[in-house]
C-alpha cells in the first residue's frame, strides 16, 4: 500500500504560511491534534472503552481587498496540507472583497504571560485502567446512595490532551497544550411505575482536582431520589430562584446574545446597549480567561489574539461586547480575544447562600433543571421546561416537574433582586443563584 | 519536515474528485489483516469504518460572499465487541502501522481468548436513494454564488428586512465498511443544505425568521426558483411573527400541523425512548413494555430509511446493514425498537439498521433515521373545528426530551390561536412540554395528510449529530403544557 507521510503540526504549519506566501497572499494557520480516551462502565463492568487520537488543521487566506477562503482537513499527510492550501487560496481569488477582513494587527497576537496551570504535567500517570475503576466507583455510590438507584448505563470518565499552533504568514507562531478530565454520572432511579434521573459531572484540567466518584455518584443519586412525590406548581407570575446550575445556563444565553456577530447582524436583544443599564445594578459579570487551571482559561483564542481579563458588564452597566477581530473592526469596538467565544464567563457572587435567598424569595419556585432551548436571541423570548422545587415559607415544600417558566430577557436581567455565594468552580461559565422577578410559570 | 520526494500521495481520493465514485477507500486485503489483527485477542464481531467526506459552505451576506469554507474530514474508526463490551479505536493517519495501532487499541477490550470466526468478505448489492445530478466537485463557485444571490437579493428588498444570511452547505460522504461477519461495502452519501434567515425591527420589535431546506441530494434541488420560494417564505414567518401576539400559558388542546409542525414533538416523545441501548440498560420511561398497549389504537409509529432524497434516507447503515422499515408502534401496541447491532444481539432480536454515527471518530448507537406517524381518518379542517379553545402549531422544529422519565420539550416557530373551530392570531415565543408516555395516550385525533418529503432536523445524542426526517400527519393532542406568557 502506498501511503503520505504524516506531518506534525509544526510541519503543517510552516508548510502552510510558505504556500501561502508563495502564492502572494497573507493568511494564517489553525491546527489542532489530540489524544485521549473515555471509558464506561456498566453494572460494575466495561462497557466501552474509546481511545481517542486525531486532529484537524484549518488554512485562512487571504488576497486583495479582504478577499479570502477558508479550508480544513483532518488530513495531515503534505498533500492533504497542500491541498488544504490551495482551496482556502482559490476561494480566496475568487471570493468578494470585504473592508473589514484582515489579519490581527501583531501586537494583539500573542500567548499570555500568566501561568495558566491548564496542561497537566501528570496527564499520562491517568491511565483508562484507573479512569474505568473511577467510573464503576461512581456507579456504586450512586446505587449505594438510595436503593432505588439502579444500573444507568451512562457512567463515564475520560481524558484528553490536546495541542494547538497558530501561525501567520507575517511570521508570528503560537502553540500550546491543554489537558481535560471528567467523571461524568447519570444515577436513573426507579419507583413502583415513575423513573427519574439526574446528571452529575466533575471536570477539570488536572486529574487529581476531580470531585471524587463518591461525592460525584452520592449526589446523582440524591438528586434523582429527590424528585419522587412531584407536582406542578401553580401556573401565573411568580418569583424564581434559579440555582447555580441553571443560573450558568442563563448567563451562557447572555454570553451568546454579546457575541459580536449576533451584535453586528442585528440578531440580538443586546444590539445598541452599550453603555447602557442591561442588568441590574446587582450584576458585574466578567470573563477571565486567566484563571489558574480553570476550565476555560487559555493563552490567546481562536485567532491568536492574547487573552486578557475583561469586564462585560459592571454594576448593571454593559461595558463590553464579546468580539472577534473581523466583529471588532466592523462594530469599531476594542479587540477582546472572544474568537471561539466566553472563556471563563463569571457572574460575580454575592454574600448569601441559596438557602438564604430561598428565605428572601418566601414563596415562589427553585428551578434545579431546565429543559428545551426556546429562547429566542433577536426578540429576547424565553420560555423553557423547568423542573425543581417549591418554595413556600421560605423552605422547600415539594419537588416540581413539567412546568414551563417564560420571561422577556431584558426585564428577566433587570428584574434581579439577589444573587447567591455558591457559583460552580468547575465550569466555565458560571453564575452563583439568582433571585429573579418577572416570570410566569406555566402548567 | 519530509521533503516533496518523500511524498508519495495518500490511499484516498484526491480532493473534489467524483471519479472514484464507489471505489473502496481501504482494500479488501487490508480490511481483512485489520479485522483478524482486530479479533486476535478474541471478541464476537469487529468492523473497520472508513470514511472520507467533503464538506463545503458558502455564506452569503450584504450583497457578497461574506465566506466559503472547504472542509475535509477523513480516517479510520476500528471496533471490536465481546459481550456486552466495545473497543474503539480511530486513525485519521492512513499507513498500515498507524490502522494496525488503531486495530490492537480496540482489540484491548477482548478477554484474550483469541480465535474468534470471521466470514470472507462480500460485496452486497446496495438501493440508491440518493440519486443526484449535479455535485458540488462538478460545479464552480458562481454557480453556488448565484443561487445565494437570488434568494438575498429576494429577501433584502424587503423593507422591513435589516439583515439577511444565507447560506449553503454541501456535504459528500463516502464511507466503506468492513465487518467481522463477512460484509464490505462503499457507499457514497451526498447532502445538501439551504438556510435563510431574515432579521427586521419595527419600533421596539427586533425578530428574526428563517427558512430552510435539507435532502440527499445534489444542487438540482435548487432549481426552479426554490432558493427565492425560501426567501418567500422566511418572509412571511417574519411577517407572522411581527403580527403575533404573546403566546397563551397553561395546559390546552394542541393540533400540530402536517409537515414541519409535529415531526419534533414524535421524534422526542416517542423515538429516542424507543433506541434500544437506552432500553435494554433500563434508562428509558419504554424499557418492559414491548407488547403493551402504550396508545390510542389510531397511533401507528414506524422508522424507514427508504425515502429517496430525504435528509434521513440510508442505502446502508453505519454498521453495514441494509436497513428495514421498522414498526415502532401498531395501532396503539409497543411492537418494536431502533436496533444497532449489538443491541440486537443482547436483546436477541432482529438488527433493524438503526446503528449511525456522526463520523469515524464515533462509535455507532441506535439511531432514528426518518421516523413518521401512520396517516389516521381525520380531514386535517374536522380536527381544528374540534377544538374550542387552543394551539395549532405550524413550525416546531427543535427539541429535546429526559429519556428516563419521558419528559419531552419542543420549541414553537409558528403558532396559531384556535377559537370556536376557526384559526385566529398568531402567537410566539413559547415552548410545549410534556410527558411522552402520556401524550402518546392523549393522541385524539390523526389527519389523513402524512408528508415526509421535507421534514428534516439534525439529532443530536452523546455528542454525535445525525441527519434524520420526521413528520406527522396533523394530529390533535388533548392536552399540552403551553409555555407562553398571554392570557
Amino acid at each position: 500500500m502506498i501511503v503520505a507521510v504524516k506531518l506534525t503540526l509544526s510541519e503543517a504549519a510552516a508548510l502552510a504560511t510558505d504556500r501561502l506566501r508563495a502564492g502572494h497572499l497573507r493568511g494564517h494557520m489553525v491546527g489542532e491534534s489530540f489524544e485521549g480516551w473515555t471509558v464506561r462502565s456498566f453494572n460494575g463492568r466495561l462497557d466501552q472503552m474509546d481511545s481517542i487520537s486525531g486532529g484537524r488543521l484549518t488554512v485562512t487566506a487571504l488576497g486583495e481587498d479582504g478577499r479570502h477562503g477558508k479550508a480544513t482537513t483532518s488530513d495531515f499527510s503534505e498533500s492533504g496540507v497542500i491541498e488544504v492550501v490551495t482551496a482556502a487560496s482559490a476561494a480566496a481569488s475568487i471570493g468578494d472583497s470585504d473592508p473589514w477582513m484582515t489579519l490581527l494587527p501583531t501586537p494583539v497576537l500573542g500567548l499570555a504571560e500568566t501561568a495558566l496551570a491548564i496542561d497537566d504535567p501528570e496527564w499520562q500517570a491517568f491511565t483508562a485502567e484507573q479512569g474505568f475503576a473511577m467510573s464503576a466507583a461512581t456507579e456504586a455510590a450512586a446505587r449505594a446512595a438510595d436503593p432505588r438507584v439502579g444500573p444507568s448505563g451512562f457512567c463515564n470518565a475520560s481524558s484528553k490532551r490536546r495541542t494547538r499552533v497558530l501561525a501567520t504568514t507575517d511570521g508570528i507562531r503560537l502553540s500550546w497544550h491543554a489537558t481535560s478530565v471528567g467523571l461524568q454520572c447519570l444515577a436513573v432511579a426507579r419507583s413502583d411505575d415513575e423513573r427519574q434521573s439526574f446528571f452529575e459531572e466533575s471536570t477539570a484540567r488536572h486529574w487529581r482536582r476531580l470531585r471524587s466518584p463518591s461525592v460525584v455518584g452520592d449526589t446523582a443519586a440524591k438528586s434523582a431520589c429527590a424528585k419522587f412525590g412531584w407536582r406542578r406548581a401553580p401556573a401565573g407570575p411568580a418569583p424564581v430562584l434559579l440555582d447555580a446550575r441553571t443560573a450558568g445556563e442563563f448567563l451562557a444565553l447572555l454570553g451568546q446574545a454579546l457575541s459580536g456577530g449576533a451584535i453586528y447582524r442585528g440578531r440580538s436583544w443586546c444590539t445598541g446597549l452599550h453603555g447602557t443599564d442591561l442588568a441590574s445594578p446587582l450584576v458585574t459579570i466578567e470573563d477571565a480567561p486567566l484563571m489558574h487551571g480553570a476550565i476555560g482559561s487559555r493563552p490567546c483564542d481562536d485567532e491568536g489574539a492574547r487573552s486578557r481579563d475583561l469586564v462585560v458588564v459592571e454594576d448593571g452597566r454593559l461595558v463590553s461586547y464579546l468580539v472577534d477581530g473581523y466583529a471588532a473592526r466592523r462594530l469599531d469596538h476594542p479587540y477582546t480575544a472572544h474568537a471561539g467565544g466566553p472563556s471563563n464567563l463569571r457572574l460575580r457572587a454575592g454574600k448569601a447562600s441559596r438557602d438564604d435567598l430561598a428565605r428572601e424569595m418566601r414563596r415562589g419556585l427553585l428551578v434545579t433543571g431546565f429543559t428545551g432551548f426556546s429562547v429566542d436571541l433577536a426578540s429576547g423570548e424565553f420560555s423553557r421546561g423547568a423542573s425543581g422545587f417549591w418554595v413556600e415559607d421560605g423552605k422547600i415544600a415539594h419537588p416540581i416537574q413539567e412546568v414551563t417558566i417564560a420571561g422577556r430577557l431584558p426585564e428577566l436581567w433587570q428584574g434581579i433582586r439577589a444573587i447567591g455565594n455558591d457559583p460552580d468552580p468547575e465550569s466555565a461559565i458560571a453564575s452563583p443563584s439568582l433571585l429573579i422577578d418577572g416570570f410566569i410559570i406555566g402548567a | 519536515m519530509k521533503g516533496a520526494d518523500d511524498m508519495t500521495g495518500s490511499t484516498f481520493p484526491a480532493l473534489d474528485s467524483d471519479a472514484g465514485g464507489q471505489r473502496p477507500l481501504i482494500p479488501a486485503d487490508l480490511a481483512e489483516t485489520l479485522l483478524a489483527l482486530a479479533l486476535e485477542r478474541g471478541g464476537d464481531y469487529a468492523d473497520i469504518y472508513a470514511q472520507r467526506q467533503t464538506n463545503r459552505t458558502l455564506l452569503f451576506e450584504e450583497g457578497r460572499v461574506r465566506s466559503t469554507t472547504h472542509e475535509v474530514v477523513q480516517g479510520v474508526g476500528i471496533r471490536v465487541q465481546d459481550g456486552a463490551a466495545t473497543g474503539y479505536a480511530t486513525s485519521d493517519d492512513l499507513d498500515p502501522t498507524g490502522l494496525r495501532r488503531a486495530a490492537r487499541q480496540a482489540a484491548a477490550i477482548a478477554a484474550g481468548g483469541g480465535g474468534s470466526s470471521r466470514k470472507a468478505l462480500t460485496t452486497p448489492t446496495l438501493p440508491d436513494r440518493h440519486p443526484r445530478r449535479r455535485t458540488a466537485a462538478g460545479t464552480d463557485l458562481g454557480e453556488r454564488v448565484a443561487l445565494a444571490r437570488a434568494a438575498f437579493a429576494h429577501a433584502s428588498a424587503d423593507p422591513r428586512v435589516t439583515w439577511a444570511s444565507v447560506h449553503l452547505g454541501e456535504c459528500d460522504d463516502l464511507i466503506t465498511i468492513a465487518t467481522s461477519d463477512g460484509i464490505f461495502v462503499t457507499d457514497r452519501r451526498p447532502r445538501l443544505n439551504f438556510f435563510i434567515e431574515v432579521t427586521g425591527v419595527a419600533g421596539e420589535r427586533r425578530e428574526s425568521a428563517y427558512a430552510t431546506t435539507g435532502v440527499r441530494a445534489g444542487l438540482e434541488w435548487l432549481d426552479h426558483g426554490k432558493p427565492e420560494a425560501l426567501a418567500v417564505e422566511a418572509l412571511r414567518r417574519l411577517a407572522v411573527k411581527f403580527a403575533a401576539a404573546e403566546a397563551p400559558v397553561g395546559s390546552m388542546p394542541v393540533v400540530l400541523a402536517a409537515g414541519v409542525g409535529g415531526g419534533a414533538m414524535l421524534h422526542e416523545a416517542v423515538g429516542h425512548g424507543l433506541e434500544a441501548d437506552f432500553i435494554r440498560k433500563g434508562a428509558s420511561a419504554y424499557s418492559d413494555r414491548l407488547g403493551e398497549q402504550v396508545a390510542n389504537p389510531l397511533v401507528t409509529v414506524f422508522d424507514r430509511a427508504d425515502l429517496p432524497t430525504n435528509y434521513g434516507a440510508l442505502n446502508v447503515d453505519d454498521e453495514g446493514i441494509i436497513p428495514h422499515h421498522t414498526s415502532l408502534i401498531e395501532q396503539g401496541r409497543l411492537v418494536g425498537f431502533l436496533n444497532d447491532r449489538l443491541s440486537a444481539r443482547l436483546m436477541g432480536m432482529a438488527c433493524s439498521g438503526n446503528g449511525r454515527r456522526q463520523d469515524y471518530r464515533h462509535i455507532p448507537q441506535p439511531r432514528m433515521r426518518i421516523t413518521g406517524l401512520a396517516p389516521g381518518p381525520h380531514h386535517p379542517d374536522e380536527i381544528i373545528a374540534s377544538i374550542g379553545h387552543g394551539l395549532y402549531v405550524v413550525c416546531a422544529p427543535s427539541g429535546s426530551v429526559d429519556i428516563s422519565k419521558g419528559d419531552f420539550n419542543f420549541d414553537v416557530e409558528e403558532a396559531y390561536l384556535i377559537e370556536h373551530g376557526r384559526l385566529g392570531r398568531p402567537v410566539r415565543g413559547a415552548c410545549l412540554i410534556g410527558n411522552g408516555p402520556e401524550v402518546l395516550r392523549r393522541i385524539a385525533m390523526i389527519g389523513t395528510d402524512l408528508n415526509l418529503a421535507e421534514a428534516f432536523g439534525h439529532c443530536g445524542k452523546g455528542g454525535q449529530s445525525v441527519p434524520v426526517g420526521e413528520g406527522t400527519p396533523t394530529v390533535l393532542i388533548r392536552d399540552l403544557v403551553v409555555g407562553g406568557r398571554g392570557a
